[in-house]
């Protein structure tokens, strides 16, 4: 009955919010990763080079965000997104975006986000949505979760390629600075626009040679991966 | 915002009406310890262990609807395949291990050989999911099921919602499996004063608490640990590092070669056996431990590299022994096996 209670409230809130001519209160903010391979927009149909020239194509690449949150890092006000598991999945066109309705608004300065799923999330897999076995991220044979799935194909040879990284010691708490400029508590709907690099998956802390490795699935040398993703894949680029 | 009020308030009445399921609680037979705590998530309920039943033996969770989880577990030989690497999967590959006998569960907290499924729960995607057993695209299978008008009824019955997630199915079959027990073999009755084992068997008994019994604990002959028990020299790191046993979980060189201790218990229903299933016989894994154990470098300490020197008489006195563990009871138990409506 509380919640019941609670979301009354905030239906009376947000509609009030609309009226007055001031900051909005609640705002749709969007997340828009733009995939890329160097200076390449990402596709799957396209040959593409690592910086080592070696040439391969994509097929599937696909990863996890949790636990996103918004905050102020002077005033310590925040705002976390409940149950916040989110499968992000190219789709061929080079973008995908993420929809996060109806935030409340604050003069954040900061955004965080996960890669991977936290380890109390990744212990089972009878979990509904987003994570969900069915979006074949689970792995079967050791309970938990794959943080990132690329997968594709070396040319000319055609070998395969087959990327599945994330154990519980990969999960990475990541933080980008949300700029004063970017007003994002004035508006109704916002849009935070990241560059994801796949070459970045493969250099920075370690440099991977995909020919030699071109299968990781999980094991020690997953973390040479993971590592990289870690630092410096996602990129934030502007918010409009 | 008005469609997010309303789904709310429907999950907590669904919530509520779950309650009209009802709690049973796991019999414990009385010389067994207590389970650990089964996951909060998921209680046992009667409509839930019979909705786990009926999903148990239906091909319906099967990509070709011709594979159910009772093709490679079946409750006649204690839930097993008699087969070594089964190929009774979609795909008619063989598998890479031996399908393991199913009783006593609820002892356990990690699944398969190498112990890499934390739960019940989870498990059961394993052999869903996985081309070679029943290949299930989990979305089509919950489309079939949608379309049987008693599915639908059933997860409410046993969930509060008659809408089917993959959640609920491997949470159903999870229930039913922990209540399958076998605990009333021979042996059982003669610890508790009630029969009497021959002078053969009791021979057997002697040697296995001298030589067997650190891993085949009993009562559920099971320590549920991990060992390296010498079957082999090598351990390839081909196929996700099947081969080489808990390793591929732990990371820990220690664990190479390790698979899961097997339990003892029906071990008259169960051949084949090792991991692998690659001995035919009882008789084949008294030679083995005999004399024909395998060195390599994480051969546990407690088995000599050259056997145990069993000779034959010791080995007759420890098979007739291990056939004292058969529960006869338990492979014609009604509430395990397929429920007349499917």
């Amino acid at each position: 009955m509380k919640i019941v209670f609670f979301l009354l409230s905030l239906v009376i809130l947000s509609s009030c919010g609309g009226d007055i001519d001031t900051k909005p209160d609640r705002a749709d903010i969007t997340l828009q990763f733009e995939h890329v391979v160097g200076n390449q927009p990402l596709n799957f149909t396209s040959e593409f080079r690592t910086n080592s020239n070696q040439s391969f194509t994509v097929e599937d690449f696909r990863y996890y965000l949790s636990n996103l949150s918004f905050e102020n890092t002077q005033t310590g006000v925040k705002y976390e997104i409940p149950n916040s598991y989110h499968l992000i999945r190219e789709n061929g066109t080079g973008i995908a975006s993420l929809i996060l309705e109806n935030m409340p608004l604050a003069d954040y300065d900061q955004f965080n986000f996960s890669w991977g799923i936290d380890a109390e999330k990744n212990t089972s897999l009878d979990q509904t949505g987003d994570l969900d076995p069915s979006n074949e991220m689970a792995w079967n044979w050791n309970t938990g979760y794959k943080f990132l799935l690329l997968e594709g194909r070396l040319t000319p040879s055609n070998q395969g390629l087959v990327y599945h990284i994330g154990s519980n010691h990969n999960y990475k708490n990541l933080q980008v600075a949300i700029p004063q400029d970017a007003q994002i508590d004035s508006r109704t709907q916002s849009t935070m626009v990241f560059k994801v690099d796949i070459l970045k998956a493969f250099e920075g802390v370690s440099t991977i040679d995909i020919a030699v490795n071109n299968s990781v699935m999980g094991g020690p040398f997953a973390d040479n991966i993971a590592i990289n993703i870690a630092q410096g894949f996602f990129q934030l680029q502007e918010i409009k | 915002m008005w469609k997010w009020f309303f789904l709310l308030v429907f999950v907590i009445s669904c919530e509520a009406n779950n309650e009209s399921a009802t709690l049973v609680s796991l019999a414990i037979p009385a010389h067994f310890p207590q389970p650990p705590a089964f996951p909060d998530r998921n209680p046992l309920t009667e409509q839930g262990i019979e909705l786990g039943r009926m999903l148990f033996y239906d091909p319906i969770l099967s990509s070709n609807g011709a594979v159910s989880c009772a093709t490679c577990h079946n409750p006649q030989i204690a839930f097993t395949d008699g087969m070594p690497r089964t190929r009774m999967g979609v795909s008619r590959n063989p598998l890479d291990r031996h399908s393991p006998a199913l009783f006593n569960l609820a002892w356990h907290t990690e699944f398969f050989w190498d112990g890499g499924a934390k739960d019940l729960e989870s498990q059961a995607f394993g052999p869903l999911q996985h081309p070679d057993e029943m290949a299930a695209d989990i979305v089509a299978v919950i489309e079939k099921m949608n379309s049987e008008t008693r599915y639908p009824t059933l997860f409410e019955k046993a969930f509060g919602t008659d809408t089917i997630t993959s959640a609920a199915i491997v949470r159903a079959l999870a229930q039913f499996q922990r209540t399958i027990i076998s605990a009333n073999s021979r042996y059982d009755r003669y610890m508790a004063g009630g029969e009497s084992l021959s002078s053969l068997e009791l021979q057997g008994l002697e040697l296995f608490n001298q030589h067997c019994d650190s891993c085949h604990q009993p009562p559920l002959f099971t320590d549920l640990g991990y060992h390296n028990n010498g079957l082999n020299i090598n351990f390839s790191a081909d196929k996700e590092g099947v081969f080489q046993g808990r390793y591929r979980i732990s990371l820990d060189s220690a664990d190479i070669g390790a698979f899961k201790t097997p339990s003892l218990r029906n071990v008259a229903f169960t051949a084949p056996y090792m991991h692998d299933g690659r001995m035919r016989s009882l008789d084949r894994v008294l030679d083995f431990y005999a004399g024909d154990i395998k060195w390599s470098a994480t051969l546990l300490g407690r088995i000599p590299k050259d056997g145990f020197g069993f000779d034959d008489q010791e080995k007759a006195a420890l098979k007739a022994f291990l056939l004292s563990l058969a529960d006869e009871d338990f492979a014609k138990n009604p509430k395990y096996l397929k429920p007349s409506a499917n």
